[in-house]
């Protein structure tokens, strides 16, 4: 890939991300790459260098935080009309909600994934403790009751020990689950981040 | 490594490359290879924070025909690394206690 071709790539990429920054790190690479050159490396060598122009472009955009992409989204490019912040004041009632539930509803999302990981580790817990119970109950059962049946005493611990059983098992599908959930949160501001940053390449 | 941590131990390793000279992004990747593989992106978010917190300035000067960016290490970034090392003398006496050997004082 030529020097002109992975910058082109990089542009597309990137715009819709805060503007100064685009050329200013475009900028940069092309610097990069120059340096490369008169290093001795052929120019298709050092762009290889520098990696693939989508692992860059996404790379760039997992270091930009998702709140300077949404300011730069919704910053107007040029100073707004009276006509225009009127219309926007009327309309207010309209897409103000609209935004708001959007966002309350992503929120809502969230909260309830984390309510269901806060859940499983109950349950994980409770089958542990429980369990616990059940053993020490059925020694405490069986030593201290005046004609205990060693029966009940063997089906309370056999009870517990296969709550503990659960409960490790549970732990680890907790812990999965919040793997899941951590991946699938990044997942949710980079997406974000490309509608906010998507829309205005197609403007 | 804590995040935190590395975020700090690189801005700091990025201002020890030019304290002692202006340098330029390649060639503050290539004096750090051997300590640390900085991507472009990485390096340039962290030349921007460090700029950003006055611990280096930039100025453009003509290289072979062309422009290159060339970074300098301020007062207050000379500071930062003077801050850094007295903050990694803590750390290691930390770290000597954390790893002591038993003496057996029994």
């Amino acid at each position: 890939m030529t020097k002109q071709a992975f910058i082109d790539g990089l542009r597309r990429g990137l715009s819709g991300m805060p503007g100064g920054d685009i050329e200013e790190r475009i900028t940069f690479y092309g610097e990069m790459i120059d340096d490369r050159v008169e290093e001795g490396l052929s120019e298709d060598e050092a762009v290889a260098q520098i990696g693939d122009v989508d692992s860059v472009i996404s790379q760039i955009k997992s270091e930009i935080p998702l709140t300077h992409i949404v300011k730069e989204r919704i910053k107007p490019k040029r100073e707004l009309k009276g006509w225009e912040i009127a219309l926007i004041a009327i309309g207010s009632p309209v897409w103000l909600p609209l935004l708001i539930a959007l966002f309350a509803v992503l929120l809502s999302v969230f909260i309830v994934l984390v309510a269901l990981a806060v859940s499983f580790w109950s349950v994980a817990i409770s089958l542990i403790a429980g369990g616990i119970t059940a053993v020490l109950w059925s020694v405490f059962y069986l030593f201290v009751y005046a004609g205990a049946s060693a029966v009940n005493a063997v089906c309370y611990c056999g009870v517990g020990l296969a709550a503990i059983g659960l409960g490790i098992l549970a732990v680890f599908g907790c812990r999965l689950f919040d793997r899941w959930l951590a991946a699938v949160t990044k997942k949710m501001i980079g997406w974000l981040k490309n509608v906010f940053t998507g829309r205005r390449n197609r403007v | 490594m804590d995040t935190q941590m590395k975020r700090g131990l690189l801005d700091v390793l990025v201002l020890a490359s030019i304290k002692y000279a202006d340098s330029y992004g390649y060639q503050i990747i290539k004096d750090l290879h051997p300590y640390a593989e900085l991507s472009e992106s990485t390096l340039y978010t962290i030349l921007k924070r460090l700029e950003g917190a006055d611990y280096l300035t930039v100025r453009t000067a003509e290289h072979g025909g062309r422009l290159r960016k060339y970074y300098h290490i301020t007062g207050k970034g000379l500071g930062r690394i003077e801050e850094f090392k007295a903050e990694w003398q803590e750390i290691i006496s930390i770290y000597g206690y954390v790893t002591r050997e038993d003496c057996g004082n029994d």
